[in-house]
């Protein structure tokens, strides 16, 4: 197995995109990663792409990739893992460039989330993740989804309110100093617990917002990268995981198991433990799921997570930052794009020029929980001079 | 042949005084909760063929009687007939009747409410044919292709020439006078049905006050097309149960914001389902794990052969619980979401909370999984189970 570094990474603001379909957000992220290359990389060094899309918003999703950024004569895959896209996407390409088979790899993400009336999204996302006769009839949508998981937690850990609306306090708080964020303002625990109900225990400001975005990553086998750039930073662990798809399968729903084998063979793979992170993206679609993310990443032991979140220690500046972009809670979550852009963030944290810069960040990680809560991603970044 | 028992059942929810069925009730699910109250009246006396009366159907074509049998814990091959007609018609069904017929009236408007009667070979009352009067005096007009009613505005005409003619020749003194509007009854030198149903579950929900009251009496049905009349010899043999909760206004409710949505359904995934998810059943493997919807390959021992048909209870509690308030476009809103353990099994079900203001219940929440239409989807009703909390847990939370 060769080592496999970033050597660019780049991404488009997060938001309400209306003005912009892939066609012009896939060659402008593109672009945008390829000018991030310190020592440039010609688009021909491309010898392969893997595209993490979502939903089919525009069509046939590795041909557009392809047409619209010029890459017609290399081999394009489309992966599609629920939320965990954007990290498998990575994985994919990793495991590529390791295996000898193809020396510089592009990694692309990108979701249009508001390409379909308000009415039918809720129904046009469920389509994709729920059992047809069982669970899609019943309206199970995406924050109920997650929220089943979150009323149990809460019920066993005595998690408050209050809980819930620190991590939204914080990554908002985060996502101001970050100009690609999709909501960049401040708001307060008050703000949050007043907000409108959406589904049991999140509000509005504990929801994330539904963004179009996209985000990308240039891959280089360890002997080639120095031809891009003196400062790589090494894909040192990845790991993909996977549960049961109803809930009502799932035998502890105060955890997401699909998360902790993700983490345990990401952390395996780079031969390391949750204490050696100083950094981490984590997925945060809804506030709860970053409560029980720090406890299924081993931030913090079982039923720790409400003193984690109150000590200050997942702030910048804190024991172990987390979501310094903002998270998906205030940087946005284009599915397809959202575990790219994490990469993208700790890219820049490990080279300490990140919007958030968190000091003397060495290893990172990002992760992404998703579908019916039943898919994992991890990937482990290290910085330079390790 | 004689009549074994009864079995009543009225909506939870309210409106004017009257019951209304919830968002998530229709004929069939009103028939099934009436004929499980019947069997249960019965004692499980056996049933072989299913009657089911309306004047209300919810679809003329693609009835699933199939549903309804297997609703009702049946064999999804046993016939279920139904017949269009108000209470009229459920009397002829009842004198048609033989034993092992399940006979169920249900009056989806309101006052709603459904009742069923099971029939034997011996035990339990004798109904006795008295006569039909066929009349022609359309009061009230349902047109198939208009929505709204047409009404025929003269209360003496009504009367003078629809009902005082039939009751001349099938009345008697203190006959039990169902299918016209209480006090009209009771003018008319009979009694009347309280704000009971006054459509094809009136005779019924009349047996059934008859049985309590233990008298024999003459039952008379009116409605705009023709009368009938029975008389019940043994009322009091007749065993009743009825399935009612205290009533929750309807407006306090889920309500439907938006049903212009067409929710899509993949029709060969009901199909596969269909029999388990209606009549709740799981799959048994052979080392004892319950796979509840059924799978092909055992969730413990990996076994692919030998899984065999198993019911589960209806009895359960609440492992986790939310409110959904943003509105769903064709979901009646806001609507809860449980995942209930059932009673002394390791099985859990997903499942909307049931008649219930506010949507979900607590965790450790005691209640049971009711027959309901879960969503309707291209036009097809998709019957599965909602999950009723017990009714000293009325306490909504977010």
């Amino acid at each position: 197995m060769r080592d496999v570094a970033v050597v660019g990474a780049g991404m488009v603001r997060f938001g309400e995109l209306f003005d912009q379909g892939l066609k012009e957000l896939l060659p402008r992220t593109l672009s945008l990663t390829l000018d991030s290359v310190d020592k440039g990389m010609e688009r021909d060094d491309i010898q392969a792409a893997w595209f993490g899309q979502l939903q089919t918003s525009d069509g046939f999703p590795s041909g557009i990739l392809a047409d619209s950024c010029g890459l017609l004569d290399i081999p394009v895959t489309r992966v599609e893992n629920q939320c965990a896209t954007g990290n498998d996407a990575v994985r994919n390409a990793t495991m590529a460039i390791a295996s000898g088979h193809v020396d510089v790899a592009l990694v692309v993400g990108a979701d249009k989330t508001r390409e379909t009336s308000a009415r039918a999204t809720f129904w046009d996302w469920m389509g994709g993740s729920r059992d047809q006769a069982w669970d899609y009839p019943l309206g199970l949508i995406a924050p109920a989804n997650f929220a089943l998981h979150v009323a149990r937690f809460m019920h066993v850990y005595d998690v408050q309110p209050e809980h819930l609306a620190m991590v939204a306090v914080k990554n908002h708080h985060n996502a101001v100093t970050n100009p690609v964020a999709h909501l960049r303002t401040e708001i307060t625990v008050e703000q949050v617990l007043a907000a409108p109900r959406v589904v049991g225990p999140f509000g509005l400001l504990d929801c994330t917002p539904q963004s179009d975005g996209a985000a990308g990553l240039l891959l280089a086998a360890g002997q080639s990268a120095r031809r891009y750039t003196d400062r790589p930073v090494w894909v040192r662990g990845f790991g993909l995981g996977l549960d049961r798809v109803m809930h009502a399968h799932k035998a502890d729903m105060t955890t997401f198991p699909a998360s902790v084998k993700a983490a345990q063979r990401a952390y395996a793979m780079a031969g390391i433990g949750p204490g050696d992170i100083d950094v981490a993206e984590v997925h945060d679609c809804f506030t709860g799921v970053e409560l029980m993310n720090y406890e299924d990443l081993g931030f913090c032991s079982r039923g720790k997570a409400t003193e984690l979140i109150e000590s200050g220690a997942t702030r910048i500046g804190g024991r172990l930052p987390v979501n310094p972009s903002g998270g998906l809670k205030a940087k946005g979550h284009p599915p397809g794009a959202t575990g790219v852009a994490q990469c993208v963030e700790i890219f820049e944290q490990l080279r300490g020029h990140a919007a958030n810069q968190v000091d003397g960040a060495r290893r990172g990680l990002a992760h992404n929980v998703g579908g019916p809560t039943a898919v994992s991603a991890v990937t482990i970044l290290e910085a330079p001079d390790v | 042949m004689t009549l074994l028992a009864i079995g009543r059942y009225e909506p939870t929810w309210q409106a004017e005084g009257h019951r209304v069925p919830g968002p998530d009730e229709d004929v069939v699910t009103m028939a099934v909760a009436a004929g499980l109250a019947t069997i249960t009246a019965a004692e499980g006396a056996p049933v072989d063929r299913v009657v089911l009366v309306t004047a209300r159907p919810d679809v003329l074509e693609g009835f699933a009687g199939g549903v309804v049998a297997l609703g009702l814990g049946l064999d999804q091959d046993l016939q279920v007939e139904r017949r269009l007609g108000g209470a009229p018609a459920t009397v002829a069904a009842l004198l048609d009747a033989g034993p092992g017929c399940l006979v169920i009236g249900v009056d989806p408007q309101s006052p709603a409410g459904a009742a069923g009667a099971l029939f034997g070979a011996d035990g339990g009352a004798v109904l006795h044919s008295v006569g039909r009067v066929g009349r022609s005096l359309p009061m009230r007009v349902h047109r198939v292709d208009r929505p709204a009613f047409h009404r025929y505005d003269d209360r003496r005409l009504e009367r003078d020439r629809g009902w005082l003619p039939a009751l001349d020749r099938l009345s008697v003194e203190d006959a039990v006078i169902v299918g016209i509007p209480a006090r009209d009854a009771v003018r008319l030198g009979g009694e009347g049905s309280g704000v009971a149903p006054s459509g094809a579950a009136a005779p019924l929900f009349g047996l059934s006050r008859l049985a309590a009251a233990g008298r024999d009496a003459r039952l008379v049905a009116l409605d705009a097309g023709e009368a009938a009349a029975l008389e019940v010899e043994g009322a009091g043999q007749l065993r009743v149960h009825t399935e009612a909760r205290e009533a929750l206004a309807r407006d306090d409710g889920p309500r439907l914001a938006d049903d212009g949505i067409e929710i899509p359904i993949a029709l060969p995934a009901y199909d596969r389902a269909v029999a388990s998810k209606v009549g709740m059943v799981a799959a048994r493997c052979v080392c004892g794990e319950l796979s509840f919807p059924p799978r092909l390959r055992c969730m413990v021992c990996g076994s692919e052969e030998g899984m065999q048909a198993s019911a589960l209870p209806r009895d359960g509690r609440v492992y986790s619980a939310v409110t959904v308030h943003v509105p769903v476009p064709g979901v009646a809103g806001p609507y809860g979401l449980a995942i209930v353990a059932l009673e002394g099994i390791d099985v859990r079900v997903l499942a909307h909370v049931t008649d219930r203001p506010g949507g979900a219940a607590a965790i450790d929440t005691p209640g049971r999984l009711v027959f309901r239409r879960i969503a309707v989807r291209e036009g097809v009703s998709d019957y599965g189970y909602g999950f009723q909390p017990a009714r000293e847990n009325q306490e909504a939370v977010r």
